[in-house]
């Protein structure tokens, strides 16, 4: 077969980026909240009556809501600002996150000047389950008079309806599919999208990690599992996502979603295009547990294939974006796993987790982590631990405060999700 | 209810659908189509409907309704119906 012969051939770029967190509505907003350190977690109001425990979180809220960032749009590609619109019209809050983030990728890309071939393209959307909480909304009107549901369900809880409204949008006609793999949705998406590409099944993918829209029905199934924090600090929300310190408690649900653009080497080079960072490889592997406890092996395995994939030795990583829930047994596995696996180099490295200042996205996480790493290497600077006061572990090499002029090449960034699925990707910067 | 109440029903849940439509600029004799519903707008439309006039009707009583005025119409049958 023809792509048999370009089996890992292609090098693999990320030529555009987008994203909209609790507070940023944009990659340069995003890029000043990882340089202040400033959380996006709050309070929040649920009308369930004060009967769930669901107190603090980083929701989009308002500002994303009401923002008027969509309609620069208008000057810059009048035909997907008016297909936009159209889709905006009637989306749910994760749709409109991913219309909004791809939007703002394509564009930074440039990809819009170009006649690229519409097969030659794909999407990837990373994450299932996305719209538990449209199902949970509609569900008492719904037992109430069955017929008059909207139609528009039909559509809407299938996660793949993302996949349409991108291909809508950007007029994509290669692949396109949607991936699950619980907190790894996201570097799960982004590896399958390097796969892609490597094998010359497409030039460019369009890889979203998109926005868990949890109801308060599994927000508090996490907190009856264990998982989710807002015990001892909820009434400081900002101090309640603490990875890696010694009174972490558990994950903060975090909305949020990403997208990137990867694209072969050769296709932008094709189009003159440019581009912030090189996707290197990726590593995934599964525990054998369908349970939410990590496993070290699981861990150092997926990190080692990563960069097995990416052909380095553990020397050439200096910087490791962690999956750092803020979870106890997540934070002290990874932990172990690093230690283990890096041994005597770790000392050299620089490891932080932006789920700090974001909360824990779940299906987008590993995207928009991957977006702060590119962020971080190639503005020269690490972002701070937020919240990091007494460390678990005084060897374990986490930033201490906000580190500038640091000259990073290369990042990794792992993902864990419930199940024992365990992702690591490795990115270069460009320069 | 007289047809020309059902119309001005049909006129919210078409804006509630397709909010850039101004109400004022919906003629009855106006295909759903013609002012951008899609299929499935169109038949969010005409369950607004049958939920504002809290009708239970069959969808297939809509399937050869060509303009507003077959909704209308259908609908003010199924209202004296009742």
């Amino acid at each position: 077969m023809y792509y048999m012969k370009n089996v890992m051939q292609n090098k693999i770029v990320i030529s555009g980026m987008g994203v909209v967190t609790a507070g940023c509505n944009n990659v340069a907003e995003f890029k000043d909240s990882l340089k202040n350190g400033k959380s996006g977690i709050k309070k929040v109001m649920y009308a369930d009556d004060g009967k769930c425990d669901i107190k603090i979180g980083a929701l989009l809220g308002e500002y994303f809501l009401g923002s008027d960032e969509f309609e620069k749009y208008i000057d810059i590609d009048a035909s997907l600002y008016s297909r936009a619109k159209k889709i905006l019209r009637n989306t749910s809050l994760s749709e409109k996150a991913s219309v909004m983030t791809a939007l703002e990728a394509w564009c930074d890309a440039g990809l819009y000047k170009f006649d690229i071939d519409p097969e030659l393209i794909s999407i990837i959307v990373g994450g299932s389950n996305l719209t538990k909480k449209i199902s949970f909304d509609n569900h008492d009107s719904f037992m109430a008079e069955p017929c008059y549901l909207s139609p528009q369900y039909a559509m809407k809880f299938f996660d793949t309806n993302h996949v349409g409204i991108l291909s809508e949008l950007l007029q994509i006609k290669g692949e396109g599919f949607s991936v699950g793999g619980a907190s790894a949705s996201g570097n799960m998406a982004i590896i399958e999208a390097m796969r892609l590409l490597r094998y010359g099944l497409s030039d460019i993918c369009v890889v979203v990690g998109a926005l868990s829209d949890l109801s308060l029905m599994e927000l508090q199934s996490f907190m009856n599992i264990g998982a989710l924090a807002g015990k001892k600090f909820a009434d400081r929300p900002e101090e309640a996502c603490r990875p890696f310190d010694e009174q972490h408690e558990g994950f903060v649900y975090g909305q949020g979603c990403g997208c990137l653009i990867l694209e072969t080497e050769e296709s932008v080079e094709r189009r003159q295009g440019s581009f912030y960072a090189k996707l290197l490889g990726g590593g995934m592997c599964l525990d054998g547990n369908h349970l939410t406890n990590p496993n070290k092996d699981g861990e150092i395995k997926a990190m080692k294939k990563a960069i097995d994939d990416a052909k380095l030795s553990i020397e050439d990583i200096l910087y490791l974006n962690a999956h750092g829930s803020s979870s106890s047994l997540g934070d002290n596995t990874e932990c172990e796993a690093i230690k283990e696996l890096f041994g005597e180099h770790l000392k050299r490295m620089m490891i932080n987790s932006t789920k700090g200042i974001t909360g824990h996205c779940l299906s987008a996480a590993g995207v928009i982590e991957a977006i702060a790493s590119i962020i971080q290497m190639n503005d020269r600077f690490i972002h701070d631990n937020i919240n990091l006061e007494n460390p678990i572990d005084e060897k374990f090499t986490l930033v201490r405060g906000k580190r500038d002029n640091v000259d990073v090449k290369i990042a990794m960034s792992n993902s864990f999700g419930f199940s024992g699925i365990n992702t690591s990707i490795i990115i270069e910067r460009n320069f | 209810m007289s047809k020309e109440e059902i119309f001005e029903i049909v006129k919210n849940c078409v804006v509630d659908i397709l909010p850039d439509i101004n109400e004022n600029d919906i003629k009855i004799t106006d295909a759903l189509k013609d002012l951008g519903a899609n299929s499935i707008d169109r038949m969010d439309v005409t369950i607004g409907c049958m939920k504002a006039l809290k009708l239970k009707v069959p969808m297939i009583r809509f399937g050869n309704i060509s303009n507003i005025q077959g909704l209308v119409d259908v609908l003010y049958e199924e209202c004296n119906a009742k």
